[in-house]
């Protein structure tokens, strides 16, 4: 199957900030070497804590931030070679859905024109806006009649289905959805997820899901990346990365998941009594926290291996 | 379990309304609970069911305009609905005491986290700022925040977010409260902070005996760590029941439905998830009938004309609910 996306071992750093006199901090490496592609019509979940980079790669992703180093090739067109009308129109192939649907749209502006607002940015003659937002609407599972209102007048989960279809309009090829549910009530997570999931099938369209929550991601992607301090340590479709996991920052989120059936005790997997101080520079990123780090663990860091078809770890204590 | 000790605090009958542009509207309908020493009782519901103000209004820390119609709150022998302001004031945080959702705007930002820890001591203990210092540093020791000495002359942008969630619980156990309030603790840390700041929690439950009232929205929280659970939808107690057999026999649809929509580890990936359609009511509008039987499945026609009681479904378990009327009524 074709890719729609390839990330190719991209690098982005940013100066951390300075004093007020200074002229600027040490650097900070917010994505570390990543290297992922996404198949058409399939869903990359993307997890891991804050700060550990998932937001700064999907900004890659959209070409609103330019690697130092590495490609991203969206659909079959290299990012960083594009002029900015060119990005433009690449951009209109990916869009974006945020977690909360109450800052993400503009108060002032009806729900008709929110849908209409990617299109008319991207500089489209629309023959007949009603319509088009009418038929968009439809598709999220909202009535015509919320055309000539507010945001204020909806749900949480109806404004969320808003935004969808905002992101829709551009018929994007893939959407990125940043929390996509986490502001959300659980009845209505489901409604959003079902409703993700319907648009997969209907339009053909793949997901970056990005979330910390492993069940919505287990049971809405096709494939997980596991971030941590700005690199995938492990990569693998979702079934795969549940039912064997490796890495032990993996496994330490898992662990860290309280399991809606009170008969699954569920036990934090970490090491305790760590300096707060972080890895070495040589280390391993996970290495301070990790409960089966050993001294092989301090001195190098592991590369990025694949240790069954299509299942990926950064750990040098895999095959131990 | 059969041998209980008094409860701790106990709502009868509460009702609350908020009164706006002169027009009240019920906002916590006929809400019963108790709360046992020791106990975590968590409090569940979708935002706007009343879970919060039903655990707030204990303390009386209601929004502008509302006030309690009837009912009251028992608690160490005074019914709490009746105290002046001053009386309360010496209950909350005292005894009583609160953690909130957001560390980052429940800190103040100017102040150092020593004063901010030292406040509760001065206030409930007539301690002075350099008499309450040490116990400040024993707090944040307490709460698993090395350096405690130093750390108490900084200031909250020094601390990330789990670190100010610590000091926020060490600010809430700082006279020695046999009950806390704790709403949605962690729902803004990640995931594995929050199962370290629930670890602490329990610890610390188990140290000093004290009584947890948990607001959450996270069933999963609810399973690991809830003795008691009362689930709330538009403003009543649908269901309570101890934790256990809450899981395992949800005697309310409502209940049903809210636990058959959450994703579990044993579903097929893409099968339609279960949810429930349509939206609970707003406080505006009240129908006749149960306020869930619009949207309810399992609905009959009694459910449209008469919203039902609390029914008794077996021992500290009740569900407000006409398919739990063979039980006997309350």
């Amino acid at each position: 199957m074709p890719a729609i996306l390839n990330v190719d071992n991209v690098t982005k750093r940013y100066r951390k900030a300075g004093g007020l006199f200074s002229s600027g901090g040490e650097l900070f490496t917010a994505v570390d070497g990543v290297s992922l592609s996404l198949e058409m019509n399939t869903t990359l979940g993307i997890v891991g804590e804050s700060g550990s980079g998932k937001t700064t790669l999907a900004k890659l992703i959209l070409g609103i931030e330019k690697p130092d180093s590495g490609r991203v090739v969206l659909d079959g067109k290299e990012l960083s070679s594009l002029s900015s009308a060119g990005l433009r129109k690449a951009r209109r192939g990916a869009q974006m859905v945020f977690q909360d649907p109450y800052s993400s749209l503009d108060p002032r502006m009806k729900v008709g024109d929110l849908v209409l607002e990617p299109l008319r940015a991207a500089g489209e003659k629309i023959a007949d806006g009603e319509k088009t937002a009418a038929a968009l609407l439809e598709k999220v599972g909202l009535k015509a009649d919320a055309l000539r209102r507010y945001p204020h007048e909806f749900s949480g989960g109806q404004r969320q289905r808003v935004a969808i279809a905002r992101a829709l309009a551009t018929g994007p090829r893939l959407i990125l959805a940043d929390e996509p549910i986490s502001s959300l009530d659980i009845s209505i997570q489901a409604q959003i997820m079902n409703l993700l999931n319907e648009l997969k099938k209907e339009l053909g369209i793949s997901y970056i899901f990005i979330s910390h929550d492993l069940a919505a991601v287990r049971y809405l992607c096709d494939f997980v990346a596991v971030m941590y301090r700005g690199c995938v340590v492990e990569y693998a479709s979702a079934a795969e990365l549940f039912r064997d996991t490796r890495h032990p920052y993996t496994r330490l989120l898992l662990s860290a998941v309280p399991d809606p059936d009170p008969a699954r005790k569920t036990v934090l997997e970490e090491r305790r009594g760590g300096s707060g101080a972080g890895p070495g520079p040589q280390a391993c990123v996970f290495s301070d926290r990790c409960p089966r780090a050993e001294q092989a663990c301090l001195g190098g860091r592991p590369g990025y291996e694949e240790i069954t078809p299509g299942h990926f770890v950064r750990c040098c204590r895999t095959h131990t | 379990m059969t041998e209980k000790p008094a409860p701790l605090l106990e709502v009868r009958d509460l009702s609350v309304s908020v009164s706006r542009d002169g027009a009240p509207t019920r906002i916590l309908r006929g809400v019963n609970y108790r709360i046992y020493p020791g106990e975590t009782l968590a409090i569940v519901g979708e935002s706007g069911s009343g879970k919060t103000l039903g655990a707030l209004s204990v303390v009386r820390l209601l929004p502008p305009g509302a006030k309690i119609d009837s009912g009251g709150v028992l608690y160490g022998g005074k019914d709490l609905a009746s105290l002046s302001e001053e009386e309360l004031r010496e209950v909350r945080g005292a005894g009583i005491s609160m953690v909130f959702q957001e560390p980052m705007t429940s800190l103040n930002p100017v102040l150092t986290i020593g004063l901010q820890l030292a406040e509760p001591l001065m206030e409930h203990k007539g301690l002075s700022y350099a008499q309450a210092l040490p116990a400040c540093a024993g707090l944040l020791e307490k709460v698993g925040i090395t350096d405690a000495k130093n750390r108490l002359a900084q200031y909250p942008h020094n601390f990330s977010g789990g670190m100010r969630q610590r000091v926020m619980i060490a600010m809430a156990l700082a006279c020695g409260p046999d009950l806390v309030i704790a709403d949605e603790p962690t729902t803004a840390l990640d995931v594995t902070v929050q199962a370290q700041i629930l670890d602490l929690v329990d610890a610390l439950k188990k140290e000093s005996g004290m009584a947890l009232a948990l607001i959450t929205h996270n069933l999963g929280i609810v399973a690991q760590r809830a003795d008691y659970v009362l689930v709330f939808y538009a403003g009543r107690v649908f269901e309570r029941a101890p934790a256990a057999e809450f899981f395992k026999s949800p005697a309310n649809p409502y209940s049903r439905a809210l636990l058959n929509s959450l994703p579990r580890w044993s579903d097929k990936p893409g099968e339609p998830l279960k949810t429930i359609e349509g939206l609970p009511p707003s406080f505006d509008e009240d129908p006749p009938g149960c306020p869930f039987a619009p949207r309810c499945p399992e609905v009959f026609e009694k459910c449209r004309g008469q919203e039902p009681p609390e029914f008794r479904t077996g021992e500290r378990r009740a569900s407000k609910c006409w398919r739990s009327e063979a039980g006997f009524e309350l």
